[in-house]
């Protein structure tokens, strides 16, 4: 009687035990499929690294698709190749071009940055930028007069668009680069594509310019490092938290023409006066719901100086900015500072109202 | 009675099978990764390193498809740099060692990439905008 009661306490046990363990176990599969698949993508295009990081159930086709439409805007947007809107525009000296609405929109969209910012951005500036290499070629520092004869050439007034026949021209000699924008627009497109695809998590870097999709899948919300200029690559100023948003930066540090006096000349120019700018800027970010006009306004506000930025920004009030100026003090915009976060909290940050 | 030892041997069998299905399980979904490098040129994957295995640091030349440029990449444990390279711009070697997944180095000149595409150091940064 007594051996029968520990048989029979046993098998319970080992019976409890069996069930425990198919539980944990079932309940650890469900949990293991129910993780949302993700995908990822790493190239090369516009001329600058990009990645897209999505999570969601077409996340692989959805990322696919996206940068085989980054490559196509690159195509399309392009100085040179065959495929190139831009480069048929410029090649036919006063012609108009029928170009693809794309084209249309993005240059579009330049023109009336170009308008807002007084001409601070410009896409007309090519000839100048080329005359510095900074377009390909041979980086130099051009002749007073080079530069003068070819600030003729610049303007985005220069520029006609004919809705009707779709189609662009330009007046003899002038030419459009695309260079500050078309990241920015190429970010949009990208960002709607996976929107489409049902992913609500996501992260677009197309080289530096930004967009994200939703919160990390965790729940918390993206963090956007903002490169210190006077630094290396790595080391960051500071963290933006982002949802559902897009950030580009224009800042000094990528791009330099060194003159016989050791001058280093920074590739953002000055259309009025076809100089590297010098207005106490090391970098600029910009934060807006509209990629493009983040892109394009990055270099505007560059170009139009600490003062003048802040005027832009308060007669429009539709992004945020973070300027970093040449001796390392921060402006921030009110509306960012509650998400952004200082890697070094003694660093001088004013809030800009 | 005669019973007793076929039951107990397949309850044991049926703990065994449960408990070695759970520890793959265990490794394949929440197993930590190791860091993972990867060394595309010009779009393709030439190399996939796994960063937490490199004991002694090592260096390896890859070349462009053209054969018309050279990078030296330098792998050490947890890190990975370009440590030269006869590019006409040198940023690729300038950017230095990389550890997490915030910032590629990129070669633009040669088409060369080199990222951390799994695990890395966490800066808690996703990505740079710059």
């Amino acid at each position: 009687m007594k051996r029968e009661l520990t048989y029979r306490l046993t098998r319970a046990a080992q019976t409890g035990l069996i069930i425990l363990f198919s539980l944990v176990f079932t309940l650890f599969l469900l949990a293991a499929c129910d993780s949302t698949p993700s995908a990822r993508a790493e190239f090369i295009s516009m001329d600058t690294p990009m990645r897209i990081e999505a999570s969601g159930v077409n996340s692989e086709s959805a990322v696919t698709a996206a940068q085989k439409r980054v490559e196509e805007l690159d195509q399309l947007f392009s100085l040179t190749g065959p495929g190139s809107d831009i480069s048929a525009i410029n090649e036919r000296d006063d012609a108009a071009i029928t170009v693809r609405d794309e084209s249309i929109e993005l240059i579009e969209a330049s023109l009336e940055l170009a308008r807002e910012s007084d001409g601070a951005l410009d896409i007309t500036i090519c000839p100048i930028s080329k005359a510095w290499g900074f377009t390909g070629g041979e980086r130099k520092v051009p002749q007073n007069t080079e530069i003068e004869s070819l600030l003729a050439l610049v303007g985005y007034q220069q520029i006609n668009i004919d809705h009707a026949t779709s189609s662009i021209q330009v007046e003899a000699g002038a030419s459009i680069d695309l260079g500050a924008v078309a990241k920015g627009y190429a970010c949009a497109e990208v960002v709607e594509i996976l929107k489409d695809a049902g992913i609500s998590s996501a992260l677009v870097d197309l080289g530096g310019t930004i967009g994200v999709i939703g919160a990390k899948t965790d729940g918390s919300a993206w963090r956007i490092g903002l490169r210190d200029p006077h630094v290396d690559e790595r080391t960051s100023l500071g963290t933006l938290s982002l949802e559902d948003s897009y950030v580009a930066t224009s800042g000094m540090y990528e791009r330099f023409v060194t003159g016989i006096d050791g001058t280093n000349y920074g590739h953002i120019l000055d259309p009025n006066t076809g100089m590297p700018c010098d207005t106490g800027i090391a970098s600029v970010s910009i934060v807006s719901d509209d990629a493009t006009r983040c892109d394009g306004l990055s270099t505007a506000l560059f170009v139009l100086g600490p003062e003048k930025a802040t005027e832009l920004w308060r007669s429009s009030h539709d992004f945020g900015f973070i300027i970093v100026l040449d001796d390392g003090s921060i402006l921030i915009s009110e509306d960012l500072e509650s998400s952004f976060t200082l890697s070094d909290p003694a660093r001088t940050m004013t809030v800009i109202a | 009675m005669i019973l007793r030892p076929t039951i107990k041997k397949m309850t044991l069998l049926t703990c065994g099978i449960t408990a070695v299905l759970f520890l793959i399980a265990y490794t394949v979904f929440l197993g930590q990764p190791g860091t993972m490098a990867t060394v595309t040129v010009q779009g393709s994957v030439i190399q996939t390193i796994d960063l937490s295995q490199v004991d002694e640091p090592y260096s390896f030349t890859v070349t462009t498809p053209d054969e018309s440029g050279e990078n030296t990449i330098e792998v050490a444990s947890g890190r990975i740099r370009v440590s030269h390279a006869d590019c006409p711009d040198g940023i690729c070697v300038s950017t230095g060692w990389i550890s997490s997944r915030g910032t590629p180095i990129v070669c633009l000149p040669h088409g060369l990439t080199v990222t951390i595409s799994q695990g890395g150091e966490s800066d808690g940064i996703d990505a740079t905008t710059r």
